[in-house]
C-alpha cells in the first residue's frame, strides 16, 4: 500500500525539489569542507539547544518544511490524474492512518532526521527541557501532518471548509487576459499566497531598513521574489498548452500569444511597483524602480519561454530558477539593469518564437 | 439499494440537480440526459468524489456516516480516466485490491477477462486512450461492490472491449450487482431490461 504512496507522493516530492535539498546540502555541507562542516552543525545544534531564542527560529523553519511537505501533498491528491487515491477512504481508520503516518514520516524525514540529531545533542550537553521540547515538536509535526493528509483524504465528499471567492475583473474576457482570469479564479489560492508573501517581505525590508534602503538589497530582495514566483509560469504555460491546447489551431500570431505572457507579468508585478514607489521612492529613484520591475517581466517570460523547451520536468526547471537566481545576482553587481532586463527580454523572446512551433505535451497519448 | 433524499448540488450558487426523494431496487439503470444535464456530477455525488447537499445511501451505508463500507461496496469507473504515466497498470490493479479487499483469483480473472493482462506491466503514459479506459473499467469491477457506477463506458472502446463489458455486466447483475450507467449509445442486454432514468430540467425521473 506504502509503495504506491511513495510513488506519487514521497518519490515525486524529492524529485520536484531536487533543486531545494541540492541547495541545502551545499549550504549546510558544501561551503565548509570536511569535518569542519559536521563541526559547524554541532554547534549550530548546541546553539539550537542551548537557547530558547535559536530554538524559536529552529522550530520556525521546521514548521516552514512541514508546511511545505503538507502543501505538496494536499496539491497532488488534488490533480485529476491522482484522484484514484480517493479510494484509500476504504481503509479503516487505523491503516489508513499507519499509511499516511509513513508517508509523512517519508516527507518529513529531513527535518525529523535534524531534530533527533539536535535532541541528542541537547541531551549529551545536559539542556534537558529543550532537546525534550525538539522531540515533542517533532512528534507534534509528524502527527500533524498525517492528520492534515487523512482529512483531506476523507473530504471529498465534505463541504469546504472556506470557500475562497472568485474574482471577476472585467465581465468580457479577452484572450490577452485569460491568464489573469486563470490565476484569480482557478488558481486563487496559490495567487494570492504568493503576492501576499511578496508584499509582506517587501514591507518588513522597508519597516527594517527605512532610512538606509540601497539598490543592491532590494535588488537581491526583488530577485528573490522573482524567484518565489517562478511557479507562476509552470501553470501558466500548463493552462495555455492544455485547457487552452484549442487555441493552437486558431490564427493567432506566435508573438501575440507571447504577449499574453507579457501583459499578465506586467499586471501581476503592479503592486510591488506601486509598493517601491510609494515607499521606497525616497531612497531609491524611480529609474532604479522601473528597471527592476522590467526585470521582474522579462524573468518571468524568460522562465515562460524555457518552459517550452523539449523534456522540460519540475526538477530541470527548479535548476534553471535556482541558476539563473545565481547568475541574476552575479551579473547585477557588474551590469546596468535596464541592459539585464533587455537582454532577457530579447533571450525570451527569441527562444519562444523558436521553441513554441516545435512544443509536445509531455506524455501525450498515443492512438 | 440506492436512496436519495433532499440531494441538491450547486455550482456557485448556481443549481445543477436536485433530488427531493429517489429509491432505486436492485437494477441496471441507464441515466440518460443531455449535455450539461448533471449526469457526470450526480454520479460523482454518489461516488462521493464531491461534496453534495442531503443524503445518498447504498445498501444502507451513507458515506457520511460510514465511509470505509461506503467506499468498498460503491465502484466508480470516470469517462475519462487520468492516471500518473510513471505508475503501470499493475500499480494500480494492486492499490485497488489492496483497499477493496480484491482476491487474487478475482484479478486474474478481470486482467484475463479485459485482456489488461497484456500491458499491465507498461507504464500508464504509453497506453492509448483505449487501453487506459479498459483499466479504468476493470478496476472498477474490483472487490465486492454492491453498485458501479460507470459513466461513459463505451467512450474509446473497441467492439471487442465492448462484448467483454457486456458480459462482465451481466455477470455482477447476476451476482447482485447494481449499475448505473451514464451513456448516449447503449449495450444490448438479450436476458436483461434495464431501466432507464432522465435527468431533466435540473431533476431525475424514471422514465
Amino acid at each position: 500500500m506504502i509503495g504506491i504512496l511513495n510513488k506519487v507522493i514521497t518519490g515525486r516530492f524529492y524529485k520536484v525539489n531536487a533543486g531545494f535539498f541540492l541547495l541545502l546540502i551545499m549550504l549546510f555541507f558544501g561551503i565548509i569542507p570536511g569535518k569542519q562542516a559536521i563541526d559547524l552543525q554541532y554547534a549550530i545544534m548546541q546553539a539550537i539547544t542551548g537557547s530558547y531564542a535559536f530554538l524559536g527560529v529552529a522550530i520556525l523553519v521546521w514548521l516552514a518544511y512541514n508546511i511545505k511537505c503538507i502543501s505538496f501533498f494536499i496539491k497532488e491528491i488534488h490533480m485529476p490524474e491522482y484522484s484514484f487515491l480517493v479510494n484509500l477512504q476504504a481503509l479503516d481508520n487505523k491503516k489508513q492512518f499507519y499509511v499516511l503516518l509513513e508517508c509523512q514520516v517519508g516527507l518529513y524525514i529531513p527535518s525529523l532526521a535534524y531534530g533527533i540529531f539536535t535532541a541528542m545533542v541537547g541531551f549529551k550537553n545536559h539542556f534537558f527541557p529543550q532537546a525534550v521540547l525538539v522531540i515533542l515538536f517533532q512528534v507534534l509535526m509528524v502527527l500533524v501532518g498525517t492528520l492534515t493528509y487523512a482529512n483531506s483524504i476523507n473530504s471529498t465528499y465534505k463541504k469546504p471548509f472556506i470557500n475562497l471567492p472568485s474574482f471577476n475583473l472585467f465581465s468580457k474576457k479577452s484572450y490577452p487576459f485569460y491568464l489573469l482570469h486563470y490565476s484569480l479564479q482557478n488558481k486563487k489560492g496559490t495567487f494570492i499566497g504568493i503576492k501576499f508573501f511578496s508584499l509582506l517581505l517587501l514591507q518588513a525590508m522597508v519597516a527594517a531598513n527605512a532610512d538606509k534602503l540601497s539598490k543592491e538589497a532590494i535588488c537581491v530582495l526583488i530577485m528573490f521574489l522573482i524567484s518565489a514566483h517562478s511557479l507562476l509560469p509552470v501553470s501558466y504555460v500548463s493552462f495555455m498548452e492544455y485547457e487552452l491546447g484549442f487555441l493552437r489551431n486558431m490564427p493567432i500570431p506566435t508573438l501575440k500569444r507571447f504577449s499574453a505572457f507579457v501583459l499578465t507579468y506586467a499586471l501581476i508585478f503592479l503592486p510591488e511597483l506601486l509598493f517601491l514607489i510609494w515607499n521606497a521612492h525616497q531612497v531609491l529613484p524611480l529609474q532604479i524602480i522601473l528597471s527592476l520591475y522590467a526585470l521582474a517581466i522579462t524573468q518571468m517570460c524568460l522562465y515562460t519561454s524555457l518552459l517550452y523547451l523539449k523534456g522540460m520536468k519540475s526538477e530541470r526547471y527548479t535548476f534553471i530558477v535556482f541558476g539563473l537566481f545565481f547568475l541574476s545576482l552575479l551579473l547585477l553587481a557588474s551590469t546596468n539593469l535596464w541592459a539585464l532586463a533587455a537582454i532577457e527580454a530579447i533571450v525570451s523572446t527569441v527562444l519562444y518564437l523558436y521553441l513554441y512551433n516545435q512544443f509536445e505535451l509531455p506524455g501525450e497519448k498515443k492512438e | 439499494m440506492l436512496q436519495i433524499k433532499d440531494y441538491k448540488k450547486q455550482f456557485a450558487n448556481h443549481l445543477i440537480v436536485g433530488i427531493p426523494s429517489l429509491e432505486l431496487p436492485h437494477n441496471i439503470y441507464w441515466l440518460k440526459g443531455e449535455n450539461g444535464s448533471g449526469k457526470t456530477t450526480l454520479i460523482k455525488s454518489i461516488a462521493g468524489l464531491i461534496p453534495f447537499e442531503g443524503s445518498i445511501k447504498v445498501n444502507g451505508a451513507d458515506i457520511h456516516q460510514n465511509r470505509m463500507e461506503y467506499r468498498r461496496i460503491v465502484n466508480y469507473a470516470e469517462a475519462e480516466p487520468l492516471y500518473p504515466g510513471f505508475l503501470t497498470g499493475n500499480d494500480l490493479i494492486s492499490f485497488y485490491a489492496k483497499t477493496k479487499h480484491a482476491s487474487d483469483t478475482q484479478v486474474d480473472k478481470i486482467m484475463a477477462g479485459t485482456g489488461i493482462e497484456k500491458y499491465a506491466c507498461s507504464k500508464i503514459g504509453s497506453y492509448s486512450s483505449g487501453m487506459a479506459k479498459k483499466l479504468s473499467l476493470s478496476l472498477g469491477f474490483l472487490g465486492n461492490p454492491k453498485l458501479i457506477l460507470l459513466d461513459e463506458p463505451l467512450i474509446t472502446l473497441d467492439v471487442e472491449s465492448v462484448a467483454i463489458l457486456q458480459k462482465l455486466i451481466e455477470e455482477y447483475y447476476n451476482q447482485g450487482v447494481s449499475f448505473l450507467i451514464t451513456s448516449h449509445q447503449e449495450i444490448h442486454f438479450p436476458t436483461l431490461s434495464p431501466s432507464r432514468l432522465m435527468v431533466k430540467d435540473k431533476t431525475i425521473s424514471i422514465i
